[in-house]
């Protein structure tokens, strides 16, 4: 019976995929600590590791840009690459529609208006956490239900997310309006341009503990997450609760959105190019794509984050180079997967 | 395996009129029952109802003797199964894993399938013969073929009911016949099978029995030759047909031409 089962299923990712897939992150982890305004050779940055895992004083101008500015900015940056294509990933299984992502479901909006609100409020960040994820739950459930009004209709459901993204869009511009000139406004709209800059251990120890969660558990539900397209009668008829399973795709999903938001502000477009690259590689069963979208998004992402602070003597904001890699990804895929999608 | 209907009443607007009012059916193993009657006559509501997606207002169905609606989901479709209708784009997963899919259910929240569940999926593949698309993407599959795989997913429990929602719609002759034959052969087998059908000719050729619904919700429920009846056809759908045989290299056929709308 096993030697059948390899005639019917080619194996993907074999086991060089696989191996690959475990080291790119890590491989980009070390170019970017490497790299930047001030060059530190792989030697250097390897005794550096060595250093800090050993416990020892920093040693030296290398390890204190090490460890106080590159590595929290690229774990900072794997987590939200890994986090949002994650999220990404469940989304466009969740809605049944390839082009579901945190962005064009308005959930980013959502969590950005909810942390936004917070910091007028003069919340700390727990409370821009708790703000960003409740805003970002309701952002989801509008954009189901404005989408929903029509029966099957996928493009509605993108169409919805773009309507109640820029409600919370023109929320946000309100906050803005409102926020004090001299203290608050500065700082929302810094921190509206995205980045991971503003990267620090505090916030990363704040930050990151929901996404860690939640990707664990994706992780392990990966198998059961490929139900989640399903109609809703068809799933039930696999003996599966269909309707808890999405309640908690859901708010995982979008607490992975919002702690991603809180952190680094609105990065666009990963949610929708690093999934579908993965697709591309791997086919779509969550069980391979899961942690392909782990592997690959923490790594596009602390890429694309090393080009940002290098490529110019200026830092470009990092979400200017996911919409510019992102968009012309979108269109191609409106192209390859046509209207019939749309259905 | 017994599967008795008896007494059931089913409504939307439960103040209003029922839609399905006083079904009693009653079936054995390998027995093949076509539901027809008009759009909205509920063919899909009774199959609905049957699978326990939708409560019975009143009276009950069960297998053996267990009432469908007091079994928990998981319990239930081990022993009856479900073919939805196939809808417009498959999704992009291979073959092989979208038959598995249907041991979700045995496979806990925290694990991938096992042994057991790949055998299983082994087994019906080789069973449907499906061996050659099985790595394929769904996505890439004529009509018939994937509603073949739907078929495959669910047989993959070995169930003893089997509940087809138009299975052979919007497919072309040849892939009408290959879901019809299927059906047929697994009816053989012993799975008792009840699928809704738009096709009175079909159902001639291949029910035993048949359940015609009425937009009043009358229904009459007998062997199939007693229920497609020319009397029938005008009652149930306002079309007048006409009813004959056709000889052909192996034995007579039944089949019904319909001729016009009713005059009345």
């Amino acid at each position: 019976m096993a030697e059948k089962i390899k005639t019917y299923v080619k194996e993907r990712p074999g086991i060089v995929s696989k191996i690959v897939l475990i080291v790119f992150p890590f491989a980009v982890l070390l170019i970017g600590l490497s790299v930047g305004r001030i060059g530190i050779g792989l030697n250097d940055v390897f005794a550096a590791i060595g250093r800090l895992f050993s416990g020892q004083e920093a040693a030296g101008m290398n390890d204190v840009v090490i460890r106080s500015m590159r590595l929290p900015r690229l774990l900072l940056a794997a987590l939200a690459g890994a986090g949002l294509s994650v999220s990404g990933a469940i989304f466009q299984g969740l809605f049944s529609n390839p082009l579901a992502t945190p962005d064009t479901l308005g959930v980013a909006s959502g969590s950005g208006f909810g942390a936004v609100l917070a910091m007028l409020l003069g919340f700390n960040m727990t409370g821009i956490q708790l703000l960003a994820v409740a805003f970002g739950i309701i952002a989801v459930m509008l954009t189901a239900l404005f989408g929903k009004a029509a029966p099957e209709g996928r493009i509605n459901m993108v169409l919805a997310g773009i309507m109640v993204g820029s409600l919370f869009s023109a929320l946000i511009s309100l906050v803005k309006f409102t926020a004090d000139t001299e203290s608050q406004l500065p700082a929302i709209t810094y921190w509206l341009l995205g980045g991971m800059d503003s990267a620090g251990y505090g916030t990363l120890l704040l930050g990151a503990p929901p996404i860690i969660i939640c990707l664990i558990f994706f992780f392990l539900i990966r198998y059961r997450t490929n139900l989640l397209p399903l109609h809703e009668d068809e799933a039930r008829s696999m003996g599966v609760n269909i309707k808890r399973l999405r309640i908690v795709c859901i708010i995982g999903s979008t607490m992975i959105t919002a702690s991603c938001v809180s952190m680094c502000g609105q990065v666009g477009w990963v949610g929708l190019i690093v999934p579908h690259f993965c697709r591309m590689l791997f086919g779509s069963n969550n069980v391979k794509l899961i942690p392909a979208s782990i592997s690959i998004g923490a790594g596009f992402m602390m890429l694309v984050d090393t080009l940002a602070r290098t490529i110019s003597p200026k830092e470009i904001p990092i979400s200017v180079l996911t919409a510019i890699i992102g968009a012309p990804f979108f269109i191609l895929m409106l192209r390859k997967r046509g209207a019939s999608t749309f259905g | 395996m017994r599967l008795t209907v008896s007494h059931a009443f089913f409504s939307y607007d439960k103040t209003g009129e029922p839609l399905l009012s006083d079904i009693s059916f009653d079936l054995q193993s390998g027995e093949k029952l076509a539901i027809m009657g008009q759009n909205g006559a509920g063919k899909t509501t009774l199959l609905r109802c049957l699978c326990g997606f939708l409560k019975w207002d009143k009276g009950t169905a069960t297998i053996d003797g267990t009432d469908i609606s007091s079994q928990s989901s998981e319990k239930l479709f081990k022993v009856l199964s479900y073919v939805p209708q196939k809808r417009v784009l498959p999704p992009d997963i291979s073959v092989y894993d979208m038959i598995l899919m249907g041991r979700a259910g045995n496979i806990g929240v925290f694990s991938l399938p096992g042994k057991a569940d790949r055998e299983a999926a082994d087994k019906v593949i080789d069973r449907m013969g499906l061996g050659a698309i099985a790595g394929k993407s769904c996505m890439t599959l004529s009509g018939g073929q994937y509603q073949m795989v739907l078929i495959a997913r669910a047989i993959v429990n070995d169930p003893k009911v089997m509940i087809l929602d138009e299975p052979e719609a919007n497919l072309d002759y040849q892939n009408q016949l290959l879901v019809l034959e299927t059906i047929d052969r697994l009816s053989k087998d012993g799975i008792t099978c009840i699928f809704n059908t738009h096709f009175p000719g079909n159902a001639v050729r291949w029910a035993d029995k048949a359940l015609l619904i009425a937009m009043d919700g009358s229904y009459v429920y007998d062997d199939i030759k007693n229920v497609i009846t020319e009397e029938n056809m005008r009652r149930f759908y306002g079309v007048d047909a006409v009813i004959g045989t056709i000889k052909g290299p192996a034995g007579e056929y039944t089949d019904i031409i319909p001729i016009q709308r009713s005059k009345s």
